[in-house]
């Protein structure tokens, strides 16, 4: 076997004990954590992707007598900071965006879901699922997809240096 | 749009496939970390915004990050590699905001002000590209064994990033 060979053999070893590291939950759990926080401030910039992948979007408008609605809840201080009347960006109170959270963690895979209930009888899963009806936005868009992609290579980087 | 504002070409003559890809994915590592310091292709800084909230701040180009995330090898042949955003695989939206800041346009038919407000981030200068060729010394295995594994890194961490779910909403 030449050095070449050989070289990268015992790289694509490396690599895999990397892989191996970062496969774990505790790793896979902060790492979620980042993507979802990019996720939810996309969402609040008002822009929602329709499928993994995909291009990320403007959010449906609201309705005129919804952004009516919201002004009034607005001058009662009900209307969270994080948003305008007009704006569609899936936060009125802000509870909603809020509960999105790691719901599931094992060795090789992390979940992110929503958690906990909006309002008696409502979980937050069921209302992110109703709102994603008209305005999809909880899917990694092809520029998060690289993002999560970069931000991986950068951390096994950094556990082969130390390998 | 014109194709001429959203790539650019970086000529690697005597350079393999996989050693251009590699310096290809150095250069748009480059180019990230450049832009989001507030420096265009030349190494200026942008030009500050001249409204708004953030009237007399240096821009980054990144709200979402959605556009410099985009940037990729477009084409990588004929001793060549091409950098930037391909027509076929992007957007129209991120499209026209590459062309406006490239051109200083932002959304108007030409540029305001002549280009004064032009934020051109899609290049690299001459000797921030031989800082990165110094490490792919042209005929070597050492090079040709730096590509690889970067390829190789690249591609480990693409099936990694699978491990990330985000739950079906739909159920």
């Amino acid at each position: 076997m030449s050095r070449h060979s050989e070289d990268l053999k015992k790289f694509q070893k490396d690599v895999q004990e990397a892989v191996s590291i970062l496969s774990e939950p505790s790793y896979l759990s902060a790492l979620g954590k980042t993507v979802l926080e990019r996720v939810i401030n996309r969402t609040r910039l008002g822009r929602g992707v329709r499928e993994r992948g995909g291009a990320s979007g403007p959010l449906k408008s609201l309705s005129s007598s919804y952004k009516e609605q919201r002004k009034k809840l607005k001058q009662k201080g009900e209307l969270s900071g994080l948003t305008t009347p007009g704006k569609s960006n899936l936060t009125q109170t802000g509870k909603l965006l809020d509960s999105a959270d790691v719901t599931s963690v094992k060795r090789g895979s992390v979940t992110l879901g929503f958690r906990g209930n909006h309002d008696p009888g409502l979980t937050n899963e069921t209302l992110a699922g109703y709102v994603s009806k008209d305005r999809p936005f909880f899917n990694l868009s092809q520029a998060e997809e690289k993002a999560l992609t970069r931000e991986i290579e950068n951390e096994l980087q950094k556990l082969l240096n130390v390998l | 749009m014109s194709e001429k504002y959203t790539k650019f070409t970086v000529n690697l003559k005597g350079y393999s496939v996989e050693e251009r890809e590699a310096i290809a994915l150095k250069i748009i590592d480059k180019i990230i970390q450049r832009t989001k310091s507030g420096k265009d292709k030349d190494n200026k800084t942008f030009p500050k915004y001249a409204t708004g909230p953030d009237k007399g701040k240096t821009p980054n180009l990144t709200l979402t990050g959605d556009m410099l995330d985009l940037l990729s090898v477009v084409r990588n042949a004929s001793a060549k590699v091409q950098i930037g955003y391909s027509s076929e695989t992007t957007d129209d939206e991120t499209l026209g905001k590459v062309e406006g800041n490239v051109r200083g346009t932002y959304g108007q038919p030409t540029p305001i002000k002549g280009g004064k407000y032009a934020r051109n981030f899609l290049g690299i200068t001459e000797s921030d590209l031989q800082k990165i060729l110094k490490e792919f010394p042209k005929g070597s295995d050492e090079s040709q064994s730096r590509a690889e594994k970067t390829i190789l890194l690249r591609k480990n961490a693409e099936k990694l990033s699978g491990s990330v779910e985000l739950e079906d909403l739909d159920e």
